[in-house]
């Protein structure tokens, strides 16, 4: 298992980046996987997405489809790639401390 | 050899050897049902196989009687073994070569054949000039099939020796096999432009093995030829060179092999679902003895390890 | 970089330096705009901290990132232990009646002719790497079968100078090699011996796992294991399904102007249909394509929410005969459940070939439903005179990408062309297509997989000779100015397509998008607001 020092701490991360334990995840964290992606604040908007983002998982143990995030959000999928530079799956969801996306996806 | 030896040599030699064949076919046959694994373009598919098309293609394929067509596999298998098919359309850089040694191979069986076929009508009583042109024919085949394979069998084993492709990949084994053939066609090249008729003694030699006739004998170019021909065929189903009865099990038992699942194949697939299973990952769960059914059914719904 | 006259026994010699490495410059070109190497995204490398955990000696590649190396030598000797009881289970009938004739015959006759590797895409792809020749792979299994499981095999193997040793790196490197194979079975095709090149590396990733318990986690751990628990390899849950495809029917409603409604759970419906549930997060319009097709011809359907109802996709298919059946059944025992007339398999390549011949006879008694293909299921509808199209809403160029497991494995070939001359004006084939397709890149399982660099290898290796293929089927309007769209009837496929077209930026350069099928059927159908089919991002 690969690791990963973020805010000041060390977790475990798989070999893409992506938090193992979920339920370690703080705001600093994200604020420290956005810096490694030279994104050096987070807006309001970010935390939008952010927010949304963590507490679908958390409610079905999947991240939430684009044109879902686009709806709830507001943002189209140009402004989700402005906000997240690697996008909504690889950043967004790293970001926000989600286990990657497995399977056909 | 004298006397009854060349009978004695030859039939024991040719003996072994098909019941070596036969042995190594039955093995073959005896393997257990499979699972599908078929592989389009199927010759069978009537209407379609020009593009590879199958049955599946129907709206309800179940609802209609499968239409096959008879000509179809025999008409591809007859390019696939007269003409070397596969080789002809992957790899024909490599096709005059084999094409030679296999149709050198055929050649030889046909005058074989013929000579045989004219042991057994001198008896009957048919016309000499028949037998004669009989004779004629089959002097014809086999001055082609030996100089055929010999250029065949010489050249793939340079070919290989040379390739930067093949060479990596060429086992001790198929040198051997190889050298072995060339030796067969390259003693017959030397018996038929030194025996005074070598087709006449050819026929004689074959009429005296079916009439037990103990002064059979042969002229020492031919004798050697003979035995290198006879040692050839018994060393013959030793090895993967029998792949003339190995492909119609990998074409029509396995890639043609499109058949749905009907009541005889669910009687041997009972039998075979019950035999016990060892394999060792957790997930296999051969944490106690099962049979192939339990695995695949019972713990559809757990966690691995559990 | 390619290593020359690469040989048979250097598998097992040098257990941690790769044997070859990629080099972008070394592999067959691409034509323009893709052909400058210093504009293309650059082949990942592994990390200093990754080379130093992580197994790589076979290419600097990983698959498998959780692949155990030995502390001892006692570790070391167990799992070369293993593999030799792996290997003599796959030789038995009680263990392998499965595919124990086809693997005999492919072990057994092979006349090592080399005419395979030419029909091999990855092959070609990598510039002939000897590596990723089908041969090689085989012929040192083959060789180590001949050692260790036949009578004098360790004397013949010192005499004839044809010895592989079997040590760790031999183990390692065979394991990871098993996953440089699409499964596409070119190779067979192309054998005249009949001998197929697939079915030993599926042989191989098959005693890896049933043997050492050795899988990519895509595979198994978060594959075929997490689908039996909760429903889907993508973690889709029951409700999650439903409620999802609930948002879909009415965001989706809202856009077009249709009433899109899904059936779920219908007992004593006619049909049915199984998709693969990762169309309905990534490609929803394909699902919802179904929907309104369904619907509109009258068509008796349902899909189902049970837990292996709603997703089709069975990876045992590429790796391991106790979840593929395991996955069958599962799907075969909801459908009988539901006393549904028949099963149509959605665009999903590898659940046809899984579902409706391989794990055919897995399926006895009363699980022997009907299955059909959506590919047939889709064309007696497009024909059936229930739903009026306008061929001329799809004046665009299209090209067909034909998936492995539909076409060359199933041989179904004609209903998808019948229904894109129908309604695609300017449909074109590519070539070669039919059953003489490339692969994707992204068959035998490798869509799915993208831990470490596994997806630069996919892209850049696997799936060349195909993104070649695309271009050249759209050569004759290549800007991105003519929107152009790549039909590819297989979620896995429109996958790996993603993938490359990500990294090579074709969207904005050449103006390819890829999808399936049934969105072009709704695209041309009368009576929509405006077009299904768009090039524009999700708004």
């Amino acid at each position: 298992m690969a690791q990963m020092e973020l805010a000041g701490n060390t977790y475990e991360v798989d070999e893409n980046g992506f938090m193992q334990e979920t339920d370690l995840w703080s705001e600093d964290v994200a604020r420290a996987y956005a810096a490694k992606e030279n994104v050096s604040e987070l807006t309001e908007e970010h935390w939008t997405a952010l927010k949304y983002l963590r507490t679908y998982y958390l409610n079905n143990g999947i991240c939430p489809m684009i044109r879902r995030l686009i709806k709830e959000t507001g943002y189209n999928l140009r402004k989700l790639y402005d906000l997240f530079p690697e996008g909504p799956a690889q950043s967004a969801c790293k970001w926000a401390g989600v286990p990657k996306p497995t399977g056909c996806v | 050899m004298s006397g009854i030896g060349w009978h004695i040599f030859t039939f024991s030699a040719l003996g072994v050897a098909l019941l070596l064949l036969f042995y190594r076919t039955v093995r073959l046959v005896r393997l257990p049902l499979h699972l599908r694994w078929e592989l389009a373009p199927i010759p069978h598919e009537k209407g379609k196989s020009r593009y590879g098309g199958s049955y599946l293609e129907e709206y309800e394929w179940w609802r209609h009687p499968h239409r096959k067509s008879f000509f179809g596999p025999i008409f591809y298998m007859a390019q696939e073994i007269l003409l070397l098919r596969a080789i002809w359309r992957h790899n024909r850089g490599l096709w005059p070569l084999t094409f030679a040694l296999h149709t050198g191979i055929y050649l030889i069986i046909l005058m074989l054949a013929l000579q045989a076929l004219n042991a057994i009508l001198a008896a009957t009583g048919v016309p000499p000039a028949v037998l004669g042109t009989f004779r004629a024919i089959a002097a014809v085949l086999a001055a082609a099939g030996y100089l055929l394979g010999a250029v065949g069998a010489a050249g793939l084993i340079l070919k290989r020796a040379l390739d930067a492709d093949l060479r990596p990949f060429s086992s001790v084994a198929r040198y051997v096999n190889l050298a072995f053939l060339l030796a067969v066609f390259v003693s017959g090249i030397y018996a038929f432009f030194t025996v005074a008729d070598f087709s006449a003694e050819v026929s004689l030699f074959i009429k005296g093995l079916f009439s037990g006739d103990a002064a059979t004998g042969l002229s020492a170019p031919l004798a050697a030829h003979a035995i290198i021909l006879i040692l050839f065929a018994l060393y013959l189903p030793f090895t993967g060179m029998i792949h003339f009865v190995a492909k119609y099990f990998t074409y029509h038992e396995i890639r043609w092999n499109d058949t749905p699942l009907d009541k005889e194949m669910e009687g041997k697939l009972g039998r075979l679902m019950g035999q016990p299973v060892t394999w060792s990952a957790a997930h296999a769960g051969a944490d106690r003895p099962k049979s192939w059914t339990e695995t695949a059914a019972g713990e559809g719904h757990e966690k691995a390890g559990s | 970089m390619k290593k020359p006259g690469l040989k048979l026994n250097d598998i097992s010699r040098n257990a941690a330096e790769p044997l070859t490495e990629i080099n972008l410059d070394e592999l067959t070109p691409l034509p323009p705009p893709y052909d400058k190497i210093e504009e293309q995204p650059g082949f990942k490398r592994l990390t200093e901290d990754q080379a130093e955990r992580l197994v790589h000696n076979l290419d600097g590649v990983v698959s498998t990132a959780a692949l155990p190396e030995p502390q001892d030598k006692e570790e070391e000797e167990k799992y070369v232990g293993q593999f030799l009881s792996g290997m003599k289970k796959l030789l038995s009938k009680e263990n392998n009646w499965t595919f124990l004739q086809p693997l005999l015959l492919s072990l057994d006759y092979c006349a090592q002719c080399q005419t395979c590797n030419d029909a091999c895409p990855i092959y070609l792809a990598s510039g002939r790497n000897d590596l990723y020749r089908p041969t090689y792979r085989s012929e040192v299994f083959r060789r180590l079968v001949e050692k260790y499981a036949r009578p004098l095999g360790r004397l013949r193997a010192r005499l004839s100078g044809d010895d592989i040793e079997l040590n760790w790196a031999t183990v390692s490197r065979l394991y990871e090699l098993s996953y440089r194979c699409n499964l596409c079975r070119r190779c067979a095709q192309s054998c005249p011996m009949g001998v197929d090149n697939a079915l030993l590396t599926r042989e191989l990733r098959k005693l890896f796992s049933q043997e050492l318990g050795w899988a990519p986690k895509e595979l198994h751990e978060k594959g075929t294991v997490l689908q039996l628990a909760v429903g889907s390899p993508t973690g889709l849950r029951p409700d999650v399904a439903k409620d999802n495809l609930q948002f879909l029917d009415e965001d989706f409603s809202e856009a077009t102007g249709l009433d899109i409604h899904t059936p779920w759970d219908k007992k004593g419906a006619d049909v049915l249909l199984i998709h693969s549930a990762g169309d309905i997060i990534s490609f929803p319009e394909s699902p919802i394509s179904f929907s309104v097709i369904c619907n509109a011809a009258g068509i008796s359907w349902t899909l189902s929410s049970e837990i292996g109802g709603y997703d089709g996709v069975n990876y045992g298919l590429f790796y391991d005969d106790v979840q593929l059946a395991r996955v069958a059944r599962c799907h075969a025992e909801i459908a009988r459940d539901l006393g549904v007339k028949k099963i149509v398999m959605g665009e999903c390549g590898h659940q046809h070939k899984a579902f409706m011949t391989v794990a055919d006879r897995t399926l006895t008694g009363d699980l022997n439903i009907p299955r059909e293909s959506s590919m047939t299921f889709l064309e007696n509808i497009v024909f059936g005179g229930k739903i009026k199209f306008d061929p001329a809403k799809n004046d665009f160029p299209v090209t067909l990408h034909d998936p492995c497991n539909v076409v060359r494995n199933l041989g179904i070939v004609e209903p998808q062309r019948r229904i894109l001359r129908y309604l695609c004006p300017q449909f074109r084939e590519m070539t070669p297509h039919g059953v003489d397709n490339y692969c994707c890149g992204g068959g035998g399982g490798l869509s799915v997989m993208s831990d470490v660099n596994f997806t630069d290898w996919k892209v850049h290796v696997a799936g060349r000779m195909k993104f070649q293929q695309v271009l050249a089927a759209f050569a004759d309007r290549p800007g991105p100015e003519v929107k152009k769209y790549l039909c590819a009837p297989c979620l896995n496929c429109k996958l790996q397509f993603r993938d490359i077209f990500e990294y090579y930026g074709v969207k904005e350069k050449s103006g390819i998008i890829a999808g399936g099928l049934a969105e072009l059927i709704v695209n041309a159908m009368t009576g929509l607001k405006k077009p299904f089919i768009s090039w524009e991002d999700p708004a």
